[in-house]
């Protein structure tokens, strides 16, 4: 089946075509050539999502440390809506390590305090 | 069982509460929506007209021209923003010169004072006029006022002098018997002597409940631009083209906030709830306007919206007893210039309508005047200073755009006037009605609400009852 | 009254690109007056990655971007006041002050670097039609509630703008699950990124329309439906394009602007780029008063913001060192053809700089165009652009020799 894609290598954004035969068209220069194959074999995406904290309004902003298969992004996300993490929390700590065997970690972007709520509360 | 029903809490339900609060009466307000000043009353341009337009000799002449003078101490007891800037009316092409005459001549009649100005004269006073306007005619008496504050002011004054409002109570039916009207209303059942048919758009609908209206009420739709606070004004009075048979006209005015309405429309429409703007009705308001004003920054425009005038098949005020019910009292039929006229009318209504049924027994102890809002926005530092002092959320800003702390958000929750929606407190402290529209101070206001009333954000409401800012969903 | 040699508003990342170039400079007394509780500004609810790639040679998210620009803070212990409200700059030098819970005060400074960041257009703004329905806000203050707040409160979602943070709301949405019918554009070509159209809209299957625009909402308490509709070259409604939506949210993303109301009040002139008009100083038009960051123009990338942020407080700093001899001459700096706007808005003489940075914006799509440069008649610099994308700031570095204070400049794409 003749596939179509975007390149995202430069801004130029090139649309790609790859046919059956795994032939890339469409590129204006030779980088579109290894995007274009590695986003039909095994496309990867970073994940960024937020997990809740216990006793926090504001949920945790969290990364997995380098792109996962994009086929399981959404299994990821159903593992991160089940976390209730409890401060205080470093920068960058892992929240969840080797997320789904994939070997990538899910780790934290914020440091979390202990008393941020009621710092919140005072300043409105 | 009250001795006066007052529906609706617009200025004219809620100028008449207040002069009826000077007496020794049970009286209570019912209001449909979520806040006071919520239907015509917070759509409309904000003028008190001059008076020299209406009809003479009709109720639209005499009230308005009654009631201009009465704003200055009204205004000042109830601590509502007003201007007295003036009005020009100008004159777009020789052809039309003639007719600023007509107007000199209606408003001598109406016993209003104008000036007509030449061609420079008129330049003067309003640099950005368009060259090819030849004169205009100032009326010096009329002004600016801000009807939210108006109104709310002068109900919070009503309540403080023993008056009840009920919000959230559309009526449904009423039913006379001998002496009294039942009047049955989403919020519950309430009895009363007297009913006060302030009703807006849905006057003559009230009326049929218990009576039959000679007259129909058609919502008349006029939809306006607002343009941002500017460095130098647009112009300096309520700039009006000559007057047509529908309407005033396209008009350019200044808001005692600082910002320009350019509008409205006058469009008749079948619906009493409609106020969405169209793409169509605001390039027909931006075609008009740049007639006067060819450099209308209309790149500037924080927001649009429409309001509904309550056109009375009469063609004049409606204000009287019911023909047919005893008891029913109709001020129906307020469109402009009911702003500018309503304090004239609710002298009326009470003194005259109210005085011919019951005997008003004046309080010794009523209090004309409400405690003065704090307007941060306008305080010197060292004024600003002293009140952080006493009080450090004077020093919270909660909107940027409008320079509004936590302090005068929290001092208005504390009002009699119960505050249940965002909409309530921008109306009031300008929060959100500024150049962001909410962006920065809507996540502050819902919080400050929610902590005060001790309910989640999510149960904050933006306007009407239900209305969501943001309703957390737990099944996600 | 305290004194500074130099105040900052904003500590996002043009104000602490500012900072730490001024501290470097050897100017010590300085203050940033932010008004959140953290730094980083905008940053911080921005929790999707892709920040960095030229500041920190990593791509970093909002809020790993915002950290580290908070430690560089700390190491060169630059003062910062937060949760502090700048409401007025007056003409000599004073700031006034709110401090959240605290007290209003009044600093005075002998230069001033704006860089309070944007806002975005409003429903109002862009004469959104219909019903006043609850659950319509910006994608941005979207943004804020979800990310910052926690609050979810949407199921059926129409996104109507294709600018970034229309597309990652799109897929920050999706990810939780809320459906996003689809995102409507009124340009013929998205503003986002092609990375976030990739990435946001085409992994999600979220249709894009381009050229549409809303043409009715309806539902109250809150919204139920929406139409859009295709609009021709002229803006008019293609008839029998109308296509409707059942949603509960309408998020707007048509646009930010600079939020310069505080160099407005003090009568600063704004040029196209809806910022304050600057030199290539980042100068305004009061010699004390220095911008940069969004509240300048509108940046696409966080990097670019620190970085002209840097100029900025290099150029405060000369001018605070008495090394910016005064203007002896100015020309004006004029987008020509293809050119939506350019910065700076003028050259002041002398230049003092060896080089000079041009900044612009194509007004459309290009491709395998010239870019050109004229000093007068003269042409000072051409560049070839395999492409050009509004969507894209351009920054031409030009050989400040080259300029001479005879005539206008004009920048301009070239059609040969």
């Amino acid at each position: 089946m003749i596939k179509k894609l975007t390149c995202l290598v430069c801004p130029r954004g090139c649309t790609l075509t790859i046919d059956e035969a795994l032939n890339v068209s469409g590129n204006f220069c030779p980088r579109g050539i290894p995007y274009a194959l590695q986003e039909l074999k095994a496309p990867k995406r970073t994940l960024t999502y937020l997990v809740k904290v216990k006793g926090h309004s504001q949920p945790l902003p969290v990364r997995s440390d380098a792109p996962i298969d994009k086929a399981l992004i959404f299994e990821a996300v159903a593992i991160l809506n089940t976390l209730e993490l409890t401060p205080p929390i470093d920068f960058n700590t892992i929240v969840v390590e080797n997320i789904l065997g994939s070997g990538v970690n899910i780790i934290a972007t914020r440091k979390i305090e202990c008393n941020e709520d009621s710092y919140l509360r005072k300043h409105v | 069982m009250h001795d006066i029903i007052i529906i609706g809490a617009g200025v004219i339900g809620g100028l008449i509460a207040r002069e009826l609060s000077r007496f020794k009466l049970d009286i209570l307000i019912l209001e449909k929506d979520n806040d006071v000043a919520n239907g015509t009353t917070a759509a409309n341009s904000a003028i008190v007209h001059s008076g020299y337009d209406p009809k003479p000799g009709s109720l639209k002449a005499k009230f308005n021209v009654l009631a201009v003078p009465m704003y200055k101490t009204l205004c000042e007891e109830l601590d509502v923003e007003f201007k007295r800037i003036g009005s020009l009316t100008v004159a777009q092409s020789i052809e039309e010169l003639p007719m600023l005459k007509v107007l000199e001549a209606r408003a001598k009649e109406n016993n209003v004072e104008v000036k007509i100005l030449s061609k420079e004269e008129v330049r003067r006073l309003e640099p950005n006029l368009n060259d090819h306007i030849e004169g205009g005619l100032f009326a010096p008496t009329a002004g600016i006022v801000n009807p939210f504050e108006l109104t709310a002011h002068a109900i919070e004054n009503a309540i403080e002098n023993g008056v009840k409002l009920i919000l959230n109570a559309k009526v449904t039916t009423i039913q006379k018997s001998h002496d009294s009207f039942t009047v049955s209303t989403t919020a519950g059942t309430f009895k009363s002597r007297i009913i006060i048919n302030a009703a807006g758009v849905y006057a003559d609908n009230i009326i049929n409940m218990v009576s039959q209206a000679d007259f129909t009420i058609t919502p008349r739709k006029g939809s306006y631009f607002v343009i941002d606070k500017l460095t130098t004004p647009l112009v300096n009075t309520v700039v009006f083209p000559l007057p047509n048979v529908h309407s005033k006209g396209i008009l350019v005015v200044p808001t005692t906030s600082g910002n320009f309405l350019v509008g409205p429309t006058s469009e008749e429409i079948m619906s009493k709830e409609d106020v969405g703007t169209d793409y169509g009705s605001l390039e027909n308001i931006k075609a008009n306007a740049l007639k006067l004003i060819g450099n209308i920054p209309f790149h500037k425009t924080v927001r649009t919206f429409s309001g509904l005038r309550a056109t009375p098949s009469t063609g004049d005020f409606v204000i009287g007893h019911d023909p047919y019910v005893k008891g029913l009292i109709n001020v129906a039929g307020i469109e402009s210039p009911g702003l500018a006229s309503a304090p004239a009318i609710a002298q009326y209504v009470v003194n005259d309508l109210v005085a011919s049924l019951l005997s008003l027994s004046p309080k010794l102890d009523f209090n004309p005047r409400i405690r003065p809002r704090v307007r941060v926005k306008h305080l010197s530092i060292k004024n600003l200073k002293a009140l952080v002092k006493e009080n450090k959320d004077y020093a919270t800003l909660v909107c940027n755009c409008e320079e509004v702390t936590k302090a005068e958000v929290i001092d208005l929750l504390s009002r009699p006037i119960p505050i249940r929606s965002v909409k309530a407190i921008k109306k009031r402290l300008r929060a959100g009605f500024g150049l962001c529209q909410g962006g920065f101070c809507t996540p502050k206001v819902v919080e400050i609400m929610a902590q005060y009333y001790g309910i989640p954000v999510s149960d904050i409401a933006y306007d009407e009852k239900e209305s969501y800012v943001v309703k957390s969903d737990e099944t996600l | 009254m305290k004194h500074y040699n130099l105040i900052i508003i904003g500590a996002g990342s043009a104000g602490i690109g500012a900072a730490l170039k001024a501290h470097q400079e050897g100017i010590k007394s300085i203050l940033i007056i932010e008004k959140d509780r953290f730094v980083g500004g905008i940053l911080n609810q921005c929790i999707h990655d892709g920040f960095g790639v030229h500041l920190f040679k990593k791509t970093l998210t909002g809020p790993e971007y915002a950290y580290y620009l908070d430690q560089m803070l700390k190491e060169r212990q630059i003062d910062i006041i937060l949760n502090s409200n700048v409401t007025a700059i007056n003409e000599n030098k004073i700031v006034k002050v709110f401090e959240s819970g605290k007290a209003i005060i009044e600093l005075s400074a002998d230069a001033l670097i704006l860089t309070s960041g944007s806002y975005e257009r409003s429903a109002g703004a862009i004469n959104l039609p219909g019903e006043r329905s609850a659950g319509i806000m910006t994608a941005g203050q979207a943004q804020y509630f979800l990310n910052m707040k926690g609050y979810h409160f949407a199921k059926n979602v129409l996104i109507v703008g294709s600018g970034d943070i229309g597309l990652i709301m799109a897929r920050r949405l999706s990810l939780l699950g809320i459906k996003v019918h689809a995102v409507s554009e009124i340009m013929s070509y998205s503003s986002g990124l092609k990375r976030n159209i990739v990435q946001c809209l085409d992994d999600f299957n979220i249709p894009l329309y381009l050229s549409h625009k809303v043409v009715d909402v309806r539902g109250r308490p809150r919204i139920q439906e929406v139409d859009i509709a295709e609009i021709d070259a002229k803006g008019q409604v293609i008839p029998g394009t109308l296509k409707t939506f059942t949603v509960d949210t309408l998020l707007l993303a048509v646009g930010l602007i600079p939020y310069v109301s505080l160099a407005e009040k003090l009568g600063i002139p704004l040029s196209k780029s809806r910022g304050p008009w600057i030199n290539h100083f980042y100068q305004t038009s009061l010699p004390w008063f220095f911008v940069a960051g969004n509240a300048l123009h509108i940046h696409d990338l966080a990097d670019d913001a620190y970085f002209e942020g840097e100029e900025a407080g290099a150029a405060a700093s000369m001018y605070l060192k008495n090394l910016m001899a005064p203007s002896l001459k100015k020309i004006e700096v004029k987008p020509g053809a293809g050119i939506l706007y350019v910065l700076p808005n003028e050259v002041s003489f002398p230049i003092t700089y060896d080089t000079m940075k041009f900044k612009f914006r194509p007004n459309a799509n290009f491709i395998n165009k010239r870019v050109i440069i004229k000093n007068g008649e003269k042409e000072i610099y051409k560049k070839f652009f395999p492409f050009l994308f509004p969507s894209e700031l351009v920054v031409l570095t030009v050989d400040a020799h080259l300029v001479s204070d005879e005539k206008q400049i004009m920048i301009e794409v070239s059609y040969d």
